[in-house]
């Protein structure tokens, strides 16, 4: 032995519980394994802490597994969403609606239904070929110029205020294409009510059925022509288009167009399959278009 | 031989690193699969560890879910420099503790007791090596659970002390000392209850 053991001895002994559990390097594995055969403190020590290593493997298998839905609830936390909870999200789409109400100038509410009670007044009355005629014409051309209207600097200068706002354009043309043609669809639903309830041409379904198409069709081609010529050039191609349909439709009543363009002039501008559908692609269209298309000024 | 055989056990060791470290990376892209895998490796490990902070399942399990929520967070945040294990029971003892404090464990329970419950030195002679096991066990049970934790994190996931003080948070040297407290005070606990008898 020499003076040099006791050093030796404390150093092996406070490495025992790294020995215990394998971390230590292969060089010092083999001095602490060569120590302890020489030393029965180091013996006993090592005996302890594996006892000690023993009993913790032991009381660790003791712990019960995980019940089988833990890691649904973390999926579960994962996707709820981080923004505003639904029902703020809500009250978000609200104030947009609410804002952009504000911001769709008046004059536009108000002429749009004067132009419906002029024409059920009309309509009531028997004229211009009554409730039928009076709806099929005013009904589409009175949404379109509204829809034509809704987007562009030209017409609202509330828009550059709304945009600077943290809500994406297309948000904002959907709020107000909701709430225009929203609003004119009640009141045409609203007049073919009360033409229907009078029972002078046909049920509300019928009636219904004349206007619906052309409406959405003409609106939503106004839509396009809006969004990418401006408010103006929407509002004279609708007007030009439907005073065509107009014409060839009158015409074709009183025999004075005939022939297959009047007859088809007429299927395209009527409530069907292929009307609704090309409104809904051209309407498709016009709102992938917001986002690449500044409005025009 | 013996080389043959540590060489191999390394290499297996290391491949299953690798696999965990993949597996992090693929959690920071937002591979939920891999979340999966890594709770399936993983379950049992942090379970028994939460055991021994807290003796209730339910709050066992708040952890294991917290842990796995952080580790979907962050990841991103894991640069290769610690085992994957290390890191993984790192973010595991953050998340335990946060658990504990949102439920208002008190904060004796888990501080840094060095100082509180330095175990008066007994004989050494009253040997822990008594081949009785349960007796051991039920004791170890009755240890505060920072020395339960340090026993934990050294015998049964096998760190190394400097594994242990990067996951604990404090100096190597304090794990060393926490470690032989550790075991004073077992030696204490089961005097006590063989007192008693
Ligand atoms: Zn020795």
């Amino acid at each position: 032995m020499n003076h040099e053991a006791p050093r030796r001895h404390d150093a092996i002994e406070g490495l025992l519980p790294a020995y215990v559990n394998h971390t230590l390097d292969e060089r010092t594995t083999k001095a602490v394994t060569a120590h302890c055969a020489s030393c029965d403190a180091c013996r006993s020590s090592l005996a302890e802490w594996e006892a000690v290593a023993g009993a913790a493997h032991a009381l660790s298998r003791e712990a019960p597994s995980p019940s089988p839905w833990v890691m649904a609830r973390v999926w579960a936390t994962i996707d709820r969403p981080e923004g505003p909870p639904p029902s703020r999200q809500t009250r978000r789409l609200w104030q947009v609606l609410r804002g952009q109400m504000q911001l769709v100038q008046s004059r536009l509410w108000l002429s749009s239904a004067l132009i419906m009670f002029i024409g059920f007044v009309v309509a009531a009355r028997g004229l211009l070929g009554g409730p039928s005629v009076v709806l099929q014409v005013l009904a589409p051309i009175v949404a379109a110029a509204g829809v034509s209207l809704v987007y562009g600097l030209e017409v609202d200068p509330g828009l550059e205020l709304a945009l600077a706002t943290p809500t994406s354009p297309r948000i904002i043309l959907l709020a107000r294409l909701t709430l225009v043609f929203g609003y004119d669809l009640i009141l045409t639903v609203v007049t073919t009510l009360g033409l229907a309830a009078l029972g002078l041409d046909g049920g509300f379904w019928s009636l219904s059925l004349d206007w619906l198409g052309p409406m959405l069709l003409l609106s939503s081609l106004a839509l396009v022509v809006s969004l990418r010529f401006g408010p103006t050039p929407a509002l004279a191609a609708a007007l030009l288009i439907w005073t065509l349909r107009v014409f060839v439709a009158l015409g074709d009543r009183q025999s004075l167009v005939t022939g297959q363009e009047a007859t088809v002039v007429i299927h395209v501008w009527s409530t069907n399959v292929v009307t609704v559908l090309l409104a809904a692609i051209l309407a498709m269209v016009a709102l992938r278009s917001v986002g690449h298309v500044e409005p025009t000024t | 031989m013996d080389w043959a055989i540590s060489n191999w056990m390394i290499r297996v060791s290391d491949e299953a690193t690798d696999c965990e470290e993949q597996c992090l990376h693929r959690i920071a892209q937002g591979d939920r699969d891999a979340l999966g895998e890594l709770y399936e490796r993983y379950r049992l490990i942090l379970i028994r560890y939460f055991h021994q902070l807290t003796s209730d399942h339910g709050l066992a399990e708040e952890m294991l879910q917290d842990t796995l929520l952080a580790v979907w967070k962050s990841a991103h945040n894991f640069e290769g420099r610690s085992q994957p294990r290390t890191w993984l029971l790192g973010v595991a003892r953050r998340q335990a503790h946060n658990t504990l404090r949102r439920r208002g464990v008190p904060a004796a329970d888990l501080g840094d007791f060095e100082a509180v419950a330095e175990p008066r030195p007994g004989p050494e002679e009253i040997l822990l090596a008594g081949g009785a096991g349960d007796e051991l066990m039920r004791a170890m049970g009755y240890l505060t659970p920072i020395h339960r934790e340090v026993l934990h994190l050294i015998f049964v996931q096998e760190l190394s002390y400097l594994e242990c003080s990067k996951v604990l948070g404090i100096p190597v040297g304090t794990v060393r000392s926490r470690v032989s407290n550790a075991r004073r005070a077992l030696r204490a606990q089961l005097r006590a209850e063989r007192e008693t008898e």
